[in-house]
């Protein structure tokens, strides 16, 4: 059994990593079957789709470099390391809120300049205040993730279809995972059970696109 | 509901394949639910992606006709609508 001790760094960022990669894989696989759907197609809608989960797949990418050097200065007092930290931190936040942004945007079928400027000025705002709450930032996300729950059980319930069914238990279990890492002051496994829950969202989406390309 | 550009793509084809692959279009027309000047814009998008091809009976009355790439293109088109159905796009 993993001896799931939070409070050690090494363990801890080592479990994480893990998780990071296997996200980074499942992420990966639907940006590319959603480009395959725009070339076959020529609709802007699974570019912006394809967008949104490389962009949040840069912001995982972002977030393993922020904790190569978080690691690198907890291994060594008085290097350079927690300012580059913070910075690729406030990247990868940067980037995930403006995917799951691009998301919002695709489920609500807003396009108008105003909008698209207003939502941008507040996801960089977001992202800026997130850097020091990330009960903030998980809060923030959790919402736009149970937006787009819901959007996908509006769906669902029109058409009844076990693959729509699949996508919104993940998009679901993104949300709530979310919604408990924003709890992780009071306790580190919130954290823990939110990383969990948020590959799995992640694994399953990426599950159903792939198995129907693959059919 | 509107349908979107895929989803007209789809109908035709689907109409096609549901006649042995070939009809004339007026009867394209009605049975893919179109207006004269949609048809006429999609029908060429079709042909210029070598999806449809337009030929002649022997009367000399013009029919279209899906060719082998239509039949991959229309299997890959059901895969995008799925897609779009599991995403709730």
């Amino acid at each position: 059994m993993i001896n799931l001790n939070l409070y050690d760094p090494s363990h801890y960022l080592a479990l994480e990593l893990s998780l990071i990669f296997l996200k980074i894989v499942a992420v990966l696989i639907v940006s590319l079957f959603s480009y395959r759907a725009y070339n076959i197609t020529k609709e802007k809608k699974y570019l912006a789709l394809s967008t949104a989960f490389l962009t949040i797949m840069f912001s995982f990418i972002i977030k393993i470099v922020s904790y190569y050097f978080f690691l690198k200065n907890a291994l060594c007092l008085g290097c350079i390391g927690y300012e580059l930290f913070y910075l690729f931190y406030f990247l990868y936040i940067l980037f995930y809120i403006f995917g799951s942004g691009i998301l919002v945007l695709l489920y609500s079928e807003q396009n108008d300049n105003i909008t698209l400027t207003f939502l941008a000025v507040l996801l960089f705002l977001i992202s800026l205040m997130s850097i020091k709450s990330f009960t903030l930032f998980s809060g923030f996300e959790g919402i736009i993730f149970g937006f787009i729950t819901l959007k996908v059980i509006e769906k669902y319930n029109r058409n009844k279809n076990k693959n729509a069914m699949l996508t919104t238990i993940g998009f679901g279990l993104i949300a709530i995972a979310h919604f408990l890492k924003a709890n992780y002051i009071y306790s580190p496994y919130f954290y823990l059970a939110g990383e969990l829950l948020n590959i799995l969202g992640y694994i399953l989406i990426s599950i159903v696109v792939f198995r129907i390309f693959n059919k | 509901m509107r349908r979107t550009k895929s989803d007209i793509l789809y109908d035709i084809i689907a109409v096609l394949i549901k006649n042995n692959g070939k009809m004339k279009p007026t009867r394209l027309l009605y049975k893919a639910n179109l207006s004269y000047t949609q048809m006429q814009e999609y029908i060429k998008q079709l042909i210029e992606k070598n999806i449809v091809e337009e030929e002649e009976d022997k009367k000399g009355k013009k029919f279209y006709k899906i060719t082998e790439k239509g039949y991959v293109y229309f299997n890959e088109l059901k895969k995008v609508k799925d897609m779009e159905n599991a995403l709730g796009l």
